[in-house]
């Protein structure tokens, strides 16, 4: 739908380098490379909630759940094993993988509001889960001591080379959704999303594609959930409730759902107002974001990417409308 | 089996589809040969589109069986149904919205491409090749329909007949044996329900054989080969066009004048 091309990929990887040397000088903002490793963290789920949501058109709030079960599996298994971290994250990877596979056979199989009750519904359950096996995950205590991560005795010890190896695992991931969603597996999605009828008749094999694309955003937020926990050291249930599941939907819808592009501005841009910008707004912090997410569904349904576009188009320059390439 | 006859493409024995205690399919046998034009006709809620719709796999029937080149297909869900040989348009357009023509037509040859969910995250050499040699045929597709300038446009966008050719282009490109077009024509101005049905004289040249639901009976006596009537989910008769035109109980039961003039 925005035609972005070669040139801001290039852009946006110049800036994702200098970003920080910028932020570092400039002793107000320095910490603003805190947030940015977070939003990294976010943007890894924004990208698999864009491709499930925006391309695919299928719902989930149970995101939150498959974050929490990649942070809980590298807190116990780093802590109470001692394994190592980024095998640690595979079987994050892995155990996700086979829950989203057994969620989401019976729950894609629903539409709409069904899907978006079913998946809250797991949401909660793994919720609960965290909170009260105590024994396993610390309860609502938490867990702590989780080591940070390095790589052969190069340790990522410092903001700066943990926002490197994060948005470095964001880039690649961009660029295979990005390739997913230009190859006959995004056009497959797309079909489902306006007519899984009529995706059907033509032989696309409408459950499968679904839940492939669900597995791998679930396996997206399961590697975000591992970096997270590494990152703070510490995790607790509070961090994976319904509310951070609600979080992401508005990035992706705030952003723009139908652009990887927008999940990536949602994921910054969020992450800015809930730790930055809205501080001051405290408990009445949620009624802002309601004020925006309302602004933003009434004045711009496709995200605030798509604005350059929408300027372009009242001040009358538009294009004709052409094919769409949507990254 | 009774009356066994391997050239038929395809065999419908017995269907029967039962919606909230009515049946909207009672009883409906008929056989198809390859490569031949059958139109089904009949008044609104004869069941004509339920029809296709067992066919083709979105309903399964409550009775019967549905045999296709040897295969029995009821029960088979319709992606399966396609994988065999079977392609279909809709009555109410199933446009993908958000696409382009070129894009929406492309899916209907999603089975003739084989790669990967990882494959294509990583953008193989072959992905793009596929993906070049897709969009090709698809454009061919395109030109045979008449659709080729309009390629890169939004499919929604298009006007309603164009969208109705679209869908046959798609329909098309899943390479069938058998296409079912659920009223190609319903909706479209004089000269477009011509370009339609000179389409589907070429599919039928091409050795397609189309199931063909339509209320146009100028057109239906003109194309078809053999013609099937339904009315309240039962065949009432069945023949040539001229069998169909002057049979007394077609007459009688709905067509009245409109199919003697045509
Ligand atoms: N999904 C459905 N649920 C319930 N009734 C249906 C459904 N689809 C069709 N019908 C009913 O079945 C009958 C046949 O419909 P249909 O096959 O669409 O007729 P036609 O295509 O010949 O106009 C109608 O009475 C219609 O109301
Ligand atoms: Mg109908």
């Amino acid at each position: 739908m925005f035609r972005i091309g070669r040139r801001s990929r290039i852009f946006f990887v110049c800036a994702l380098l200098i970003a920080p040397w910028i932020i570092q000088v400039i002793p107000t903002i320095s910490h603003y490379l805190d947030v940015l490793v977070f939003a990294g963290i976010y943007t890894l789920i924004t990208i698999g909630l864009s491709l499930l949501m925006g391309y695919a058109g299928q719902i989930s709030l149970g995101h939150a759940a498959f974050f929490g079960i990649g942070a809980y599996i590298s807190g116990i298994l780093t802590v109470q094993y001692e394994w190592n971290p980024w095998f640690c994250m595979l079987v994050g990877v892995v155990v996700t993988v086979l829950v989203a596979f057994l969620i989401g056979t019976p729950a894609l199989k629903l539409k709409g509001h069904y899907l978006a009750m079913a998946t809250l519904a797991f949401g909660i359950v793994v919720f609960i889960f965290f909170n009260e096996e105590v024994a396993v995950t610390g309860g609502p205590d938490g867990m702590g001591g989780i080591p940070g991560l390095s790589i052969w005795g190069y340790s990522f010890d410092t903001e700066l080379k943990y926002y490197y190896l994060v948005w470095g695992i964001v880039a690649a991931v961009f660029l295979f959704s990005v390739n997913l969603v230009h190859s006959r597996l995004g056009r497959a999605l797309r079909a489902i999303h306006t007519s899984e009828i009529g995706a059907n008749a033509m032989g696309v094999n409408v459950s499968v594609y679904k839940i492939q694309i669900f597995v791998y955003s679930a396996a997206l937020a399961s590697i975000a959930g591992s970096l997270y926990a590494h990152y703070i050291n510490f995790i607790s249930p509070g961090t994976f409730d319904l509310s951070f599941s609600v979080k992401l939907l508005i990035m992706i819808v705030i952003g723009g759902m139908y652009s990887i592009w927008g999940a990536i501005l949602g994921a910054v841009l969020i992450s800015f107002l809930s730790f930055e910008w809205l501080e001051m707004f405290k408990e009445y912090e949620i009624l802002v974001f309601g004020l925006i997410l309302l602004f933003v569904t009434i004045f711009l349904p496709d995200g605030i990417i798509s604005l350059p576009k929408k300027l372009r188009g009242i001040m009358g320059k538009s294009k004709k409308p052409s094919g769409q390439k949507r990254d | 089996m009774d009356n066994f006859k391997p050239w038929m493409i395809l065999r419908v024995s017995d269907i029967e589809v039962i919606f909230g205690g009515l049946a909207a399919l009672n009883r409906v046998s008929f056989e198809l040969k390859p490569g031949i034009i059958k139109a089904i006709i009949g008044p609104n809620g004869a069941g004509k589109s339920t029809l296709l719709n067992v066919i083709t796999g979105l309903i399964a029937p409550d009775w019967g069986t549905i045999k296709f080149k040897g295969h029995f297909l009821d029960h088979v869900p319709p992606h399966r149904v396609s994988q065999f040989g079977i392609s279909r348009t809709f009555q109410h357009v199933e446009t993908f919205e958000k696409m382009t023509v070129l894009e929406n037509v492309m899916i209907g040859r999603h089975n003739h491409m084989f790669t990967n969910f990882f494959e294509c995250g990583i953008k193989l050499p072959k992905v793009r090749r596929e993906e070049t040699r897709i969009q090709n045929e698809a454009l061919e597709l395109l030109e045979f329909i008449g659709l080729q300038d309009k390629a890169e446009e939004e499919a929604s966008s298009l006007p309603l007949g164009d969208q109705k050719l679209m869908e046959i282009a798609r329909g098309l490109a899943t390479q069938p044996d058998l296409i079912c077009l659920d009223e190609p024509a319903a909706g479209l101005n004089e000269s477009d329900t011509f370009r339609v049905s000179k389409i589907i004289e070429q599919i039928k040249l091409r050795g397609i054989a189309v199931l063909l639901i339509e209320h146009d009976m100028k057109l239906i006596m003109d194309i078809s080969d053999e013609i099937l009537v339904l009315n309240h989910g039962q065949i009432i008769a069945e023949g040539t066009p001229k069998e169909i035109q002057s049979d007394p109980k077609v007459i009688e039961a709905y067509l009245g004048g409109e199919i003697a003039n045509a």
